[in-house]
Parts: C-alpha cells; structure tokens; sequence
C-alpha cells in the first residue's frame, strides 16, 4: 500500500520523521519532497514566506493543492499527521481539509494519526470516516 | 437552503444553466424535512452526509458543471463566510479546473490562505460578473 503523507506544514518535522518509521515497518510511504527540503533547510525561503504570512502566495505559486492532489491521486491512502497547534489538539488545517475531501472523491483510505480535532469542521471530517490510528502507526493496516 | 435556489433561479433566468442539488429543492418545498430535523437541530449532521453521500454527491456535481458559485453570506458572525464542507467543494472544483465564482469577498477564516490560493472570482454580488 502506498501512503502520502499531509499534514500542516507546522508539523513537517514529524511528517518526515512519520515516513522513517513507517518505512522501518515495510510500509511505502512517501511525502512531497519539499517537505523534506524543509526540514533540510529551516531557512528555506518557503518558510520565511510562510513565517511572514504569504502561505497563499507560497501555495500559489507552486501549485502546491494539485501538487498534492497528484500526490494523493497516485497513492493508495492518505495519512494525516495531526498534532497539537495552538490550543487545538488534533489540528488538522483547513488545506488538509480540503486534501482529505479529495482523497475521500477518489476513494482513497484516510488515516489520521490522531483522534478527530474538535474543530468548526469536525462534521465533515466524522462524515469522510477516517481511520484513527490513536498515535501508533503500528495500527495502519 | 432558500437562496441556493433563488440564485439558481436568477442564474437560470441569465441564461445560464444554473444547478443545485435536489435535495435543497425538495427542502425549501417542505419535503425531505427529516434531514433538516436530524442535521441542524439533532446533531446528526455527519451521519446524515454519510447516508446521503452528500459529500460524492456534490463531487459528481462539480464535475458534470463548468463553473461554481459560492454562496458566501454571513453566517455566525462571520462576514461572507465559506463552511468546511464548501471549502472542500472549491478545492475539487480547482483541481478539476473548474471556474470559481464568489458571491461576496473571501472571508477572514482560519482557511483563508487556501481561498485565496486557488485564485476565486469575487462577485461583490454581481450575477452579471459571471461569463
């Protein structure tokens, strides 16, 4: 089974780290390379756009939804690195939102590596029925 | 509910070949009011996505159609607001290369990045804009 990994780019170090121990565990499990970039770089300019507040223009100018929508396209599940941001447990962002809804269209498996965020969208994500990993990727089936 | 299909109306009335769900139809026509009880007043909105298959079913719409158009108006205190459900349904309208037309401006949401990235086309109410 091939698995993309997604997540909020504030979790990019774990997203990374995931696909290590996924792959210790015989799982084919990939993540866009700019993710990798990332935690290759911690200045990488992307993040300093994103630190400025131009996550849009960063988006946009890299196409990066259909980036991702190609990337989820391709692979058989998609698993959800969601952790704590802010005062939110579980946080899984609005992009993942979307990222989610198109891995659902196409009927990909969803993973979240978490529970399910008490989130305003929380209902759409109940309804999509993702599989809850409860923190242990042992769990992905 | 009822203004989904008022604009399809004044879309359809354009000229245009405006299209909603039936089921929002069948809503503002009284029927089909089970949904409405167990999604809006018991808390049973996921379940009732899940046995309508709402979310496939918007999907296949969007597909079938050139263009969407968000009705955005103000909703818990939020100017022009865009629901979860409606922000999924724009990003399968970008990466199905669809048009995406705003009734009203983007709003200030914790998704607002993700609105602006797939580049809308702000209404500011003007039916007429669409083309």
């Amino acid at each position: 089974m091939k698995v993309y990994i997604l997540g909020s780019t504030k979790f990019v170090d774990d997203m990374v780290r995931v696909i290590d121990e996924l792959k210790a565990l015989g799982v084919d499990a990939w993540i866009h390379p700019d993710y990798i970039e990332y935690v290759k770089h911690p200045e990488h300019a992307h993040l300093k756009q994103i630190e400025a507040g131009e996550q849009w223009k960063v988006k946009k100018a890299n196409d990066y939804i259909r980036q991702h929508y190609n990337g989820i396209l391709e692979s058989d599940a998609v698993l959800f690195v969601n952790l704590k941001k802010g005062e939110i447990e579980n946080y899984i962002g609005g992009n993942a939102l979307m990222e989610m809804g198109m891995a659902y269209v196409n009927g990909k498996k969803i993973y979240l590596l978490n529970n399910i965020p008490e989130i305003q969208y929380k209902d759409e994500i109940v309804a999509m029925q993702p599989i809850c990993l409860e923190g242990d990727l042992n769990n992905l089936q | 509910m009822h203004s989904m299909v008022e604009y399809r109306d004044k879309l359809n009335a354009m000229g245009h070949k405006g299209h909603i769900h039936p089921h929002y139809d069948a809503f503002v026509r009284g029927e089909l009011q089970d949904i409405i009880t167990r999604a809006l007043e018991k808390g049973e909105h996921a379940q009732v996505k899940i046995e309508n298959d709402y979310i496939k079913a918007h999907y296949n719409f969007i597909l079938e159609n050139e263009a969407i158009l968000v009705l955005n108006h103000d909703k818990n205190g939020i100017k022009n607001y865009v629901g979860g459900n409606t922000l999924m349904e724009i990003g399968f309208a970008y990466v199905n290369n669809k048009k995406i037309f705003l009734l009203n401006p983007i709003p200030e949401m914790s998704y607002t990045d993700e609105i602006r990235a797939v580049d809308p086309i702000i209404l500011n109410g003007d039916l007429s804009l669409i083309n």
